[in-house]
């Protein structure tokens, strides 16, 4: 059964594109990331023009982390204080990614720069925690205890000034490397049509030492704030939004995303990790070869 | 006086056509885009009348142009090992739909330069946003292989076909990813490589119902859309918490 996207101005199997969010709904439900990282391109590798496949995939993310923000917030797992900062930031960050979006889309280099960025991006997560978790595994294996890091250790970041109290994350630290992370995740996500957790989370772990009970609500209730603002501005910006292909995506994702929780529940946190590494880093060799190899044809058109 | 020596050719035209007439119309009015458009096809039908029998038989040829837009060409090229867009060249007013339907090879119709000027050949559309340079001209022969390699430009030279000796029908494909707007259907009746008669036909593709209002909403109303949007998103997020998770 066919759907036509208005947007899009093309028409698209309707089982296709829910069964894509649907299995990319399961990855995420499974690692506990928003899944824009794979959806994007997954619409831009089907055909999906890709101003189109970025905008509407940003609605998705709104959808797909919406569930999860709220359960965390009933639990007490979101630290609000914290997030209204990067929520600030990312949104400055977002407008510029919107506006750059914009330019790049009209000098012929959008398809060029969101295949860049995604190889960059993904590559490096993809291997710092493909190599983060082969080592746990290794010393799990060589029968060494980790001791886990502690939320006073400080490092030079919480030397910075302008400090601040989080209450809820036990925190009292500068402001400055949450404003920093929070506008860089803001840019990145508005070009690539990413919610960002997966870079999210490290950052608040590993910079800031966010204690592990607020991580993921934190970051979650940011990206909802975050890809929301995100998507108005593509939808004023760029007009690109495509409401069909966002919501088949949605239906699709929001179930697939229940399935994949409770697959995960029967993995370690290691081996999940480390599924998630090859699977970042798959995508970034993806893109990384379409960059490199001889295109099918040296010429295409812009229609405008 | 320009006026009048552009007119001139018509005016002479005027005096040695023929009494043939062609009486054309299209299966539909209208092409409506609804949520399950999968393209249309119409058929394009004609009689052409008044004809006095002669020795040759007729020749149909039909262009039909959908809405025209600018289109650039790109051209990648290597650079640092990464293949990117580096040169451009734009055409302007490019029918974003060709299609070129004939009872017969367009060639055994009419002479290249009488095509041309009847704008039956797609090199004829291409008007180069910066004059008739070496690489407008290479870029151009680009774009029409791109449009016929996205379905835009079409060529079927054994489309048209005659029921009759003077009624003919053709069958037009409009695919699903063709651009709403308005669309030109030109018929010309030829004999012996004269057009001894012409007819102009016009219908529309357009969004109908919900898709109309949504593609309307989006271009007039960004804002609202966007907002609108994002609460959906929120509704569908909240709603598959709810109905999975109690």
């Amino acid at each position: 059964m066919n759907i036509y996207l208005p947007i899009a101005e093309l028409s698209a199997n309707i089982f296709f594109l829910a069964g894509m969010g649907g299995a990319v709904g399961f990855l995420s439900g499974l690692f506990g990331v928003g899944g824009g990282f794979l959806l994007t391109p997954l619409l831009i590798f089907s055909g999906v023009p890709t101003s189109v496949a970025v905008a509407s995939v940003t609605g998705q993310v709104v959808a797909a982390s919406t569930s999860g923000a709220l359960t965390h917030y009933r639990r007490g797992g979101v630290d609000l204080h914290l997030a209204a900062y990067l929520v600030a930031t990312s949104i400055v960050g977002a407008m510029i990614g919107v506006a750059v979006f914009g330019h790049l889309s009209q000098t012929g280099q959008l398809d060029l720069f969101i295949a860049l960025g995604f190889l960059v991006l993904l590559g490096t997560v993809g291997t710092l925690m493909l190599t983060e978790s082969v080592r746990s595994l290794l010393k799990q294996h060589q029968g060494v205890i980790l001791r886990k890091r502690q939320t006073s250790q400080h490092n030079w970041i919480h030397g910075l000034p302008w400090r601040v109290r989080f209450r809820k994350s036990r925190l009292y630290i500068s402001v400055i490397p949450v404003l920093v992370i929070g506008l860089f995740i803001g840019f990145v996500g508005a070009l690539l049509g990413i919610g960002g957790g997966f870079i999210m989370v490290p950052a608040l772990v590993y910079l800031l030492r966010v204690p592990g009970s607020v991580v993921i609500g934190t970051s979650l209730a940011q990206v909802v704030a975050m890809m929301g603002v995100t998507t108005i501005l593509h939808a004023v910006q760029s007009q690109s939004v495509d409401i069909m292909l966002a919501l088949s995506l949605m239906v699709g994702g929001t179930i697939g995303a229940q399935f994949g929780a409770s697959a995960g529940q029967r993995l370690r946190g290691e081996q999940l990790r480390g599924l998630l590494a090859l699977l970042i880093l798959a995508v970034a060799i993806r893109f990384g070869v379409s960059l490199v190899i001889p295109p099918a044809s040296l010429f295409s058109l812009t229609w405008s | 006086m320009k006026s009048f020596l552009a007119l001139l050719p018509f005016l002479m035209l005027a005096t040695t056509v023929r009494a043939e007439q062609v009486v054309a119309a299209i299966s539909h009015p209208s092409v409506e885009i609804s949520s399950s458009f999968e393209g249309e096809t119409l058929t394009l039908f004609g009689n052409i009348e008044g004809g006095d029998g002669g020795p040759s038989p007729y020749e149909v040829a039909v262009v039909v142009t959908g809405p025209l837009e600018t289109v650039t060409v790109w051209e990648k090229a290597r650079i640092f090992g990464i293949w990117s867009n580096t040169e451009a060249s734009s055409f302007s007013s490019v029918p974003s739909f060709l299609q070129i339907l004939s009872s017969r090879p367009l060639e055994q119709i009419a002479a290249q330069d009488r095509l041309l000027e009847l704008y039956l050949r797609p090199e004829a559309y291409l008007v180069p946003a910066d004059g008739g340079t070496k690489a407008a001209r290479r870029y151009g022969g680009e774009l029409i292989r791109l449009m016929r390699e996205e379905g835009r430009h079409g060529l079927r030279e054994n489309a048209v076909l005659f029921l009759s000796d003077s009624l003919y029908k053709a069958r037009l494909d409009i695919p699903s990813h063709a651009s709403p707007g308005p669309y030109v259907a030109q018929t010309y009746i030829f004999r012996d490589g004269e057009v001894v008669a012409r007819k102009t036909d016009g219908f529309s593709v357009r969004k109908v119902g919900f898709e109309r209002f949504l593609a309307q909403a989006s271009t007039r109303t960004p804002l609202i859309y966007g907002v609108v949007s994002v609460l959906l998103a929120l509704a569908i997020g909240w709603l598959g918490g709810v109905i999975f998770r109690r």
